[in-house]
C-alpha cells in the first residue's frame, strides 16, 4: 500500500465518486463540488498566466505596447454580460470574436464538402473484386446516405429504396460506434482500476 | 441607443467576418499585418471571455450559498472556498511542475474528473443489458456491426475467426466512410448557413442573454 | 386432467417468477460483474498480444522517418482528465518513440483543463530518458482561439506563442533557433477527445499541407476515416487498443498493453450482456404472446 499521501488522497477522491454507484450521498456530493471548484480555480490560474500575463500584462504594462489597449477595453467589455441594462457592451468584443467565423466558411466548404467529395469520385476501381466492391460502396453509399438526409422530397420508390440502402449504411456505422464507445468506457474504467490497484494498493504491478 | 446594441455588433461582425473571409482567398501581406494584429487581440479577448465564465460560475455558487432556504447551500460553499483556494495557491506557488498548484491538479483534479467518467462504463453495461434489443432489421445490423467491432477490439475476435478483425477493419473503411461522410457534409452545409446568416445579421439571437 | 394443468400452470409461473427476477436484476449487480471483470485480470497475466493495424503502423512510421530526417514533432496535447486512460497511454508511447530516437518534440494545447496534463507527460518520459527542457523538447502551453493560433503557426508560431508554459521568452530556448512553422515539423499529432482534431485539418493541413495524426478516444474514432480516404489524415490512433498496439511496435509494455486484458474481459462482459439480455427480452415476448392467447 502506498505511503505516499498524495495518492491517498486521489484514492479517497476516486471511492468518493464510485460511491454514487450505490446511491448519490454526501461523499459523492461534496468531491463533485470540490471538483467544480478546484476546476474554476484552475482555469483562472492557467488563464492568467498562459494568456493574459504573456499576452497582455507583460507586452502593455512593461514594453509598452499601447495598442493592446484595444483588447483590454473589449476584455473589460465582456464583464458588461452581467448587467442587465448595460450587457448591450460586452456583445461588441463578441461580434468581433464571431466575425472570425467568416474565415471558417470557405475553409470548411473545402475541408468537409470538396475534399471530401472529391475522395469519395477518386475511388479507385481495380484490384481485385473486393476493392471494387469497396469503392462502389463509398460512392453510391455516400449519395445514398445523402438522399436519405435530403427531405424535400418523398422517400418513396427508387428514391425510397435508396433511401433505405442509405440508413443500412447508417446503422452499420451507428453499430461500429457503439463497439467503439464499449472500447471508449471500459478503458476510462480501466485507468481508475489500475490507479487503485497499482498505485494506491500496489497489489498489482 | 438601438444603434448601439444592435447595428454596431452587427456592422463589426459583418466587418470582421468580411475582412477573415477575404483572408482565406487573399494572404496578401498588407492583410496578414491586418490578421497579426487582430489574431492577437482575439487570443486576448478569448481570454477576457474564460474571465467572464469563471465570474458567473463565482456569481451562482455565491447566490447559492446565501440562499438559508437551500439544505444544500454549504456544498456552494465548499465550491467557492475550493475556488478561492486554487485561485491563491495558483498564484502563490505558480503553476510548473514542483508547486503545490500542480499537486492539486494532478492528485485531486485528476482522480475526480477520470473517475466522474468512469461511471459511463458501468452505465454502458447497464444499457447493453437492458435497452440493447434486436427489435427489427436495422437494430440487427447495428448489433451485428457492434458486437464484430467489439470482439475485433480483443485477441478472443481472432481466436473465434481469423477474420473478424479484417471484417471489422472493411467495416470501419468502408460502410463507415459512407456513412460518416455524409453526417459530415450535412454538418458542413449547417455550419456554413449558420455562420453566414450571423455574419449577414439574419440571425441576431446569439446578441442576447446579457444580465442573466 | 386439471391436476396435470395445475402442474404446467405451476411451473410457467415459476419461470416466470425467475425470468421477472432477472430481467428487473438490481442494477448494482451489473455494476458489480463489469468492475470484476475489469479488475481480476490484472491479478492474472495483464499483457495480452496485440497486432498492430494499418493507421497506427503508419503513424509509427511517420516518426521514424521524423528520426531520419532529423526533423521535430509537434503534439497538440488537447485532452483533460476526462479522456486520460485512453490518450495518456498514447501520448506516453509516441513521447516514449521520440525520445528513443532521439526527435525533438514540441508540446501545444488548446483545451486547459489538460494544459498541467501535457506538461506532467513530457516531464514525466524526459526523465525515463534523460532529456532536458529546451533542448529535447518544449512546451508552449495553452491558448484559447485555436482556430487563429493554427492559422498563425503555419506562418510563424512565434506571433502567437511570445512565451512557453513556463513563462521563458521562446527565442531563448536553444531547441526553437530554425524552427518556424508547420513546415519544418515532420509530423503533427493532436491527441483529443473533442473535435479539436477536424479543427486541425480545417484550419491547418489543408492550408499548410502537412503530415497529420489525430489519437482520438475510441468513441469518436469512426467520425475520423472519411478523412483517412481522403487522405487529409496520415494516421488514427482510436482508444485504448491503439496506445496498445503503438507500444507494441515500440516493444515497451506499458498502460495500453497492460489494459488490453481487462478490456477484453469487458467486451466479452457487455457481449454477454447483450446475448442474455435479448434471449430474455424473447422469452418473456413468447410468455407474454402465449397469456395472450389463453386470453382470447
Amino acid at each position: 500500500m502506498s505511503t505516499n499521501p498524495w495518492i491517498w488522497v486521489g484514492a479517497i477522491s476516486t471511492i468518493m465518486i464510485f460511491t454514487y454507484l450505490w446511491k448519490e450521498n454526501p461523499l459523492y456530493r461534496l468531491a463533485e463540488h470540490v471538483f467544480v471548484g478546484i476546476s474554476v480555480g484552475y482555469l483562472i490560474c492557467v488563464t492568467w498566466f498562459n494568456v493574459l500575463h504573456p499576452k497582455l500584462y507583460v507586452p502593455l504594462f512593461q514594453e509598452h505596447q499601447w495598442v493592446l489597449i484595444i483588447p483590454l477595453i473589449m476584455s473589460i467589455m465582456m464583464l458588461f454580460r452581467f448587467s442587465t441594462k448595460y450587457g448591450w457592451v460586452s456583445f461588441w468584443p463578441l461580434a468581433f470574436l464571431i466575425g472570425f467565423s467568416g474565415y471558417g466558411i470557405p475553409a470548411s466548404i473545402d475541408t468537409n464538402m470538396l475534399k471530401q467529395l472529391q475522395a469519395t469520385i477518386n475511388v479507385s476501381f481495380s484490384g481485385g473484386i473486393i476493392p471494387i466492391i469497396t469503392a462502389l460502396i463509398i460512392l453510391f453509399g455516400t449519395l445514398s446516405c445523402l438522399i436519405y438526409f435530403y427531405f424535400s422530397f418523398p422517400h418513396k420508390g427508387a428514391v425510397g429504396k435508396i433511401a433505405k440502402f442509405g440508413s443500412m449504411l447508417l446503422m452499420i456505422s451507428f453499430g461500429a460506434s457503439f463497439g467503439y464507445t464499449v472500447m471508449a468506457r471500459i478503458s476510462l474504467l480501466i485507468g481508475r482500476v489500475l490507479f487503485l490497484l497499482r498505485d494506491w494498493l500496489g497489489v498489482v504491478h | 441607443m438601438l444603434f448601439l446594441k444592435k447595428t454596431v455588433p452587427f456592422l463589426i461582425t459583418l466587418g470582421m467576418g468580411i475582412f477573415t473571409f477575404m483572408y482565406y482567398f487573399m494572404p496578401h501581406k498588407m492583410m496578414k499585418i491586418i490578421w497579426e494584429d487582430v489574431s492577437d487581440w482575439a487570443i486576448i479577448i478569448g481570454g477576457g471571455a474564460m474571465a467572464v465564465g469563471a465570474i458567473s460560475m463565482i456569481r451562482t455558487y455565491y447566490r447559492k450559498s446565501l440562499n438559508k432556504d437551500d439544505p444544500n447551500r454549504w456544498y456552494s460553499l465548499i465550491t467557492l472556498i475550493c475556488t478561492i483556494g486554487m485561485t491563491l495557491i495558483g498564484f502563490i506557488t505558480g503553476i510548473g511542475g514542483e508547486s503545490l498548484f500542480n499537486d492539486l491538479f494532478i492528485n485531486v483534479m485528476i482522480p475526480l474528473e477520470s473517475t466522474m467518467f468512469s461511471l459511463l462504463a458501468f452505465y454502458i453495461a447497464s444499457a447493453a443489458f437492458r435497452s440493447f434489443r434486436l427489435k427489427s432489421f436495422s437494430a440487427g445490423l447495428l448489433l451485428v456491426a457492434a458486437i464484430i467491432v467489439m470482439l475485433a477490439q480483443i485477441p478472443l475476435g481472432e481466436n473465434i475467426n481469423e477474420n473478424i478483425p479484417a471484417i471489422s477493419s472493411w467495416i470501419m473503411d468502408c460502410p463507415n466512410v459512407a456513412a460518416r461522410r455524409a453526417i459530415l457534409m450535412g454538418i458542413s452545409i449547417g455550419s456554413v448557413a449558420t455562420a453566414l446568416k450571423i455574419i449577414l445579421g439574419i440571425d441576431k439571437s446569439v446578441f442576447s442573454g446579457a444580465g442573466k | 386432467m386439471s391436476i396435470e394443468n395445475n402442474k404446467d400452470n405451476n411451473s410457467s409461473n415459476k419461470n416466470k417468477r425467475w425470468l421477472y427476477t432477472i430481467l428487473n436484476l438490481d442494477k448494482r449487480i451489473v455494476y458489480i460483474c463489469i468492475f470484476l471483470a475489469i479488475a481480476l485480470p490484472f491479478f492474472l497475466n495483464p499483457v495480452v498480444d496485440i497486432k498492430s493495424t494499418k493507421w497506427v503502423k503508419s503513424s509509427y512510421d511517420l516518426v521514424e522517418e521524423a528520426a531520419q530526417k532529423r526533423k521535430p514533432i509537434l503534439i497538440g496535447f488537447d485532452y483533460d482528465p476526462a479522456t486520460l486512460a485512453e490518450l495518456q497511454p498514447m501520448a506516453m508511447a509516441i513521447i516514449r518513440h521520440a525520445f528513443s530516437k532521439n526527435v525533438k518534440v514540441v508540446g501545444i494545447n488548446f483545451l486547459l483543463n489538460g494544459t498541467s496534463l501535457a506538461a506532467d507527460t513530457l516531464e514525466k518520459v524526459a526523465k525515463e530518458y534523460d532529456k532536458k527542457y529546451g533542448e529535447d523538447y518544449v512546451f508552449f502551453g495553452f491558448l484559447p482561439q485555436i482556430s487563429v493560433v493554427l492559422l498563425n503557426f503555419g506562418e510563424d508560431f512565434r506571433k502567437s506563442y511570445k512565451k512557453d508554459y513556463y513563462g521563458k521568452d521562446l527565442n531563448e530556448i536553444p531547441m526553437l533557433k530554425g524552427l518556424q512553422n508547420f513546415d519544418d515539423f515532420h509530423a503533427v499529432f493532436c491527441l483529443s477527445g473533442t473535435g479539436l482534431p477536424s479543427t486541425y485539418i480545417v484550419y491547418g493541413v489543408d492550408r499548410f499541407k502537412f503530415n497529420y495524426i489525430a489519437g482520438v478516444t475510441a468513441v469518436s474514432a469512426a467520425d475520423y476515416y472519411p478523412y483517412l480516404q481522403s487522405g487529409q489524415m496520415k494516421g488514427l490512433l482510436g482508444g485504448m487498443k491503439a496506445a496498445a498496439e503503438y507500444e507494441g511496435l515500440l516493444g515497451k509494455i506499458s498502460d495500453g498493453m497492460r489494459g488490453m486484458a481487462s478490456q477484453s474481459w469487458g467486451h466479452i462482459t457487455i457481449i454477454a450482456f447483450i446475448i442474455i439480455g435479448n434471449i430474455l427480452f424473447y422469452v418473456k415476448k413468447r410468455y407474454e404472446d402465449e397469456d395472450k392467447e389463453k386470453k382470447l
